[in-house]
């Protein structure tokens, strides 16, 4: 009995460090932009922007539905929660309008995709951004 | 692309394709239910299109609602549209809302998409139907161009309107709804143009088609053939982060309406005009009388297919996403430049506010018939020819009686709680009450006499998914 509280205890601990980590939204070392704010970033994962400013097609990287840094992402930044963010892309498939960014199994597949994807943004943790990749909004320090 | 991501993409395309292989039998045998249920459980997994790679050119997707309604009025059956075949009758019903839907999209090139989407509705026997079936390309400068089959663009939500998952509430308010939902798709063409203004993005959307469909026409108890052709329109959304606005208009040159029972009614036109032509003709009468006989007839003659109109859409909308609070709003018109068939202006207003999985939410909707009612003064008795005069009474009563049922005002305020209590699921709870302004209007009901019980309490409870 004491093994499964044990248990319990280290997978929510697990969970509650993934969650607590900070978020960072990178770009691929090409694109053309320096930072980004929430706005911005949002209207780029729901696909409504869809070029940056040199005419470039945006590819946004999202990470596979069920990570904790996904939904904090998602949160933080649009402040859509899981289930809205279902419902619009569900809207936007079944209407034709418009499908999903590109999905990463795992943050470092989706920080490998940002590298080597031409005009990729994407969002890790902050440990895992390095010199490969720009880091263009941290929204812990832009949130109020 | 190093070998590791290689091999997961692999390994994605090759779930995918297993995925597929096992639903396709299920497509092949035409939307039988059991096969659809099996076809959509298989889809239920992680790997699942919604939540796919865009990397894979096949994707094959689903949506449904399986959705039971009470409704406790026995004088009238409701409808989402006055295409649908069965309407929920007085108690239990699954007809209003249950609906299963199958896509498959091909992208042969990251520019050029293939999508096939098909839809089975509980109240129209599950008998399946084509919704969207186009070749989309993207064109560059922000333009792309859809050939083929596409959801209604009439109202700001006619798209989603059976995507139960997709929409906030159980479906779009039938009040506003009920004419748009109708024409719930368009053979032809559209270009859309993306661009991005300060801090929002335009989207404009120009079409032009055809659409159709089958009109329960339940006072005659007979069906009739609606086309609807030389549809074009535009809309045009300015997309922020947290607001959409939407402003559409949408014409038709032609909607025409055909049945048995309307063809019985031209009928009885050309009897009446020839006998009155037949009255004019007598050299006895005054020149006067007979020029007056002659424009009555042209008069009754134009009564001949009295539903035919061009009708004009006009939509402005909005949908607001502010922390917790979602607001959507609609103002319509629809103008059928018909005096049979009317002019109205409606709105909708739907507040919800989220708690984590739970959005309970609140609507009101409205519309109104505006403008003059259909004149029959013409068919007023000449007081000549008693047989003439009994035919023309006839008439005027009928079209009186036609009009009356061609009133479709209504309002209806909402009350209900969005629970997603699981990925792509969702279950909802709705209370309506729908009301037309008398005992004497039908409004969006499925009705087959009149007067009725012009008050209808309606309970709803969804499951609704996409996958």
């Amino acid at each position: 009995m004491h093994y499964r509280y044990i248990l319990t205890g280290l997978m929510l601990t697990a969970n509650l460090a993934i969650a607590d980590e900070q978020v960072v939204v990178i770009t691929n070392r090409d694109v053309p932009v320096e930072t980004l704010d929430n706005n911005q970033v949002t209207q780029i994962f729901l696909r409504q922007v869809q070029s940056w400013p040199d005419g470039k097609t945006i590819q946004p990287i999202d990470i596979k539905e069920g990570s904790a840094l996904r939904t904090e992402f998602y949160s933080k930044v649009t402040g859509r929660s899981p289930g809205q963010l279902r419902a619009y892309w569900a809207r936007q498939a079944f209407t034709g309008m418009g499908v999903p960014p590109r999905q990463a199994a795992t943050e470092e597949e989706a920080e490998r995709l940002v590298q080597t994807t031409p005009g990729a943004i994407g969002y890790v943790g902050k440990k895992e951004a390095d010199e490969s990749v720009k880091i263009v909004l941290e929204p812990d320090k832009t949130a109020p | 692309m190093d070998l590791p991501c290689r091999h997961a993409l692999y390994t994605k395309a090759w779930a995918i394709k297993t995925h597929t292989e096992i639903s396709m039998p299920a497509l092949s045998r035409s939307f039988a239910r059991t096969s659809i249920m099996a076809a959509l459980l298989a889809l239920a997994s992680p790997s699942s299109p919604l939540a796919n790679e865009f990397s894979d050119s096949f994707h094959v997707s689903a949506f449904g609602t399986l959705g039971l309604t009470h409704n406790d009025n026995p004088s009238t059956g409701i409808l989402t549209s006055f295409a649908q075949k069965k309407p929920a009758e007085e108690g239990w019903s699954p007809n209003l809302d249950s609906v299963l839907g199958l896509q498959l999209e091909w992208r042969p090139l990251e520019s050029t998409s293939v999508v096939v989407q098909g839809a089975a509705r509980a109240g129209d026997d599950l008998k399946p139907m084509l919704r969207m079936a186009f070749l989309r390309q993207d064109l560059g400068h922000g333009f792309s161009a859809r050939v083929g089959r596409m959801r209604s663009p009439l109202y700001f939500d006619s798209d989603v309107t059976e995507i139960g998952y997709a929409y906030l509430m159980t479906r779009p308010p039938i009040p506003l709804y009920g004419i748009a939902n109708t024409v719930s798709y368009i053979d032809g063409v559209d270009i859309q143009w993306r661009n991005n203004i300060a801090n929002a993005v335009v989207l404009a959307q120009g079409y032009y088609g055809k659409s159709g469909y089958t009109h329960y026409l339940r006072n005659f108890d007979s069906e009739a053939d609606a086309n609807l052709e030389g549809i074009h329109g535009l809309a045009i959304s300015l997309i922020t982060p947290h607001v959409t606005l939407r402003a559409s208009r949408t014409w038709a040159n032609e909607y025409t309406l055909r049945s048995d029972a309307i063809t019985q009614l031209n009928q009885g036109t050309v009897l009446l005009g020839g006998g009155l032509r037949a009255m004019a003709s007598n050299p006895l009468l005054p020149a006067g009388m007979a020029a007056a006989l002659l424009h009555k007839a042209q008069q009754v003659e134009g009564f001949a297919n009295p539903y035919d109109n061009s009708p004009v859409y006009t939509s402005l909308g909005f949908d607001a996403t502010v922390d917790a609070w979602r607001l959507l709003g609609e103002a319509t018109q629809f103008d059928s430049q018909s005096q049979m068939v009317g002019k109205y202006e409606g709105y909708q207003l739907t507040l919800g506010y989220n708690f984590d999985e739970f959005t309970p939410f609140v609507s009101i909707a409205k519309q109104r018939r505006k403008g003059d009612s259909l004149d029959l003064s013409s068919l007023a008795p000449t007081g000549l020819d008693p047989t003439i005069d009994a035919g023309l009474s006839q008439m005027q009563a009928g079209l009186a009686q036609a009009s009356q049922y061609a009133d479709i005002s209504s309002r209806s305020y909402s009350l209900g709680v969005r629970w997603d209590f699981h990925n792509n699921m969702a279950l909802k709870l709705q209370y309506d009450r729908i009301e037309t302004p008398s005992a004497w209007t039908p409004g969006p009901f499925a009705v087959t006499t009149l007067p009725i019980d012009n008050k209808v309490n309606l309970f709803t409870a969804t499951l609704d998914f996409a996958f």
